[in-house]
C-alpha cells in the first residue's frame, strides 16, 4: 500500500515548516501557551513565572505544530505542477539543521 | 509514586523503541549481502526493514507523550535542584534533550510517508529521516539516563 501524493506533499512540507518555526520560537518566545507546573495552570502566550518555573516547551511545540499544519494543509492542496519539484531531500535536511541549530544554541551552558 | 511508575514506563517504551529503530537503522545503513552468514550480527541486521514502521512511529509518540507528563514534574523538582546546583552541562545537555524530541515528532509524517514508498527511489530519505531518529532516540535515552542518575526520583 502506497500512501497518497497530497500526504507525501504535507508530510514534505511540514518536516520543513515545523523545526524552522521551532528553533525561532524557542529564541524568540513564540510560546501559544505556557504551563505553570507548580501551580497546574495554563497561560496564553508566554507568561512571566508565577509561584515556580513556567514552561514554554509545550507552547513551542503548538506554534510549529499549527503553523507547520497550517502552511502543509496549504501546499498538499496546491496544484501538482506546483509541487512536483519540492525535494523530498528537504524532509530529512531542514530537521538536520534545525537540530543543529538547537544543539548550537545551548552552547551558552557549555561555556560558563 | 505516579511519577515514579510513569518514568518507568518511559523508560521501558523507550527500551523497545530503541531496539526497533536500531534494528532498522542496522539493516538499511549495513544491510545483509546475499550468502552471509547467520551469526547474531547479521540476523540483527537481516530483519524486514517496512515492518518496523508503525511500530516506531507508535512507540515514538507514546514515548513523548509519557517524557511530556514527566517533564512536569522534572521541572518542579529535579530541574530546580539542578539549576541550584549549577550543573549547566547536564542542564545544556536535557535542554538539547527536549529540542531534538520535539523536531523528532516533526519528521514522523515524512518517515511513515517514505517508508510506505515502493521501490528504490527514496531509499537515500528513508536512510536519512530513519538515521535522525535513531540518533534522537538514542541521544534522548542516554541524556535522560544521565540525568536521571544526577538527579532522579527519590534522591
Amino acid at each position: 500500500m502506497t500512501a497518497s501524493r497530497t500526504f507525501g506533499v504535507f508530510a514534505i512540507v511540514f518536516a520543513i515548516v515545523y523545526p524552522i518555526v521551532y528553533v525561532i520560537a524557542t529564541e524568540v518566545n513564540l510560546a501559544l501557551f505556557t504551563y505553570h507546573p507548580a501551580l497546574g495552570e495554563f497561560g496564553l502566550g508566554p507568561n512571566a513565572p508565577r509561584n515556580g518555573p513556567a514552561m514554554y516547551w509545550f507552547g513551542w511545540m503548538t506554534t510549529s505544530a499549527l503553523c507547520a499544519l497550517v502552511v502543509a494543509v496549504i501546499a498538499a492542496y496546491l496544484p501538482e505542477r506546483l509541487t512536483k519539484r519540492l525535494p523530498a531531500t528537504l524532509a530529512w535536511l531542514v530537521p538536520l539543521a534545525g537540530m543543529i541549530a538547537a544543539a548550537g544554541l545551548m552552547t551558552k551552558y557549555f561555556v560558563r | 509514586m505516579l511519577m515514579t511508575a510513569l518514568l518507568i514506563v518511559h523508560g521501558l517504551v523507550a527500551v523497545a523503541l530503541l531496539g526497533a529503530v536500531t534494528h532498522q537503522a542496522a539493516a538499511v545503513w549495513w544491510p545483509v549481502r546475499a550468502g552471509a552468514g547467520g551469526n547474531f550480527v547479521d540476523r540483527f541486521r537481516a530483519v524486514s526493514l517496512k515492518s518496523y514502521v508503525n511500530a516506531i512511529v507508535v512507540l515514538y509518540l507514546a514515548t513523548a507523550l509519557l517524557g511530556a507528563i514527566i517533564y512536569t514534574h522534572y521541572t518542579i523538582s529535579a530541574r530546580i535542584a539542578i539549576i541550584q546546583l549549577q550543573l549547566w552541562k547536564p542542564y545544556g545537555l536535557f535542554e538539547i534533550k527536549e529540542h531534538f524530541a520535539a523536531i523528532g515528532l516533526a519528521t514522523l509524517p515524512a518517515y511513515w510517508y517514505f517508508w510506505r514508498q515502493p521501490g528504490t527511489d527514496y531509499a537515500r530519505v528513508r536512510a536519512m529521516l530513519t538515521a535522525i531518529l535513531t540518533f534522537i532516540v538514542w541521544w534522548n535515552f542516554l541524556i535522560g539516563h544521565i540525568l536521571n542518575n544526577i538527579r532522579g526520583f527519590g534522591s
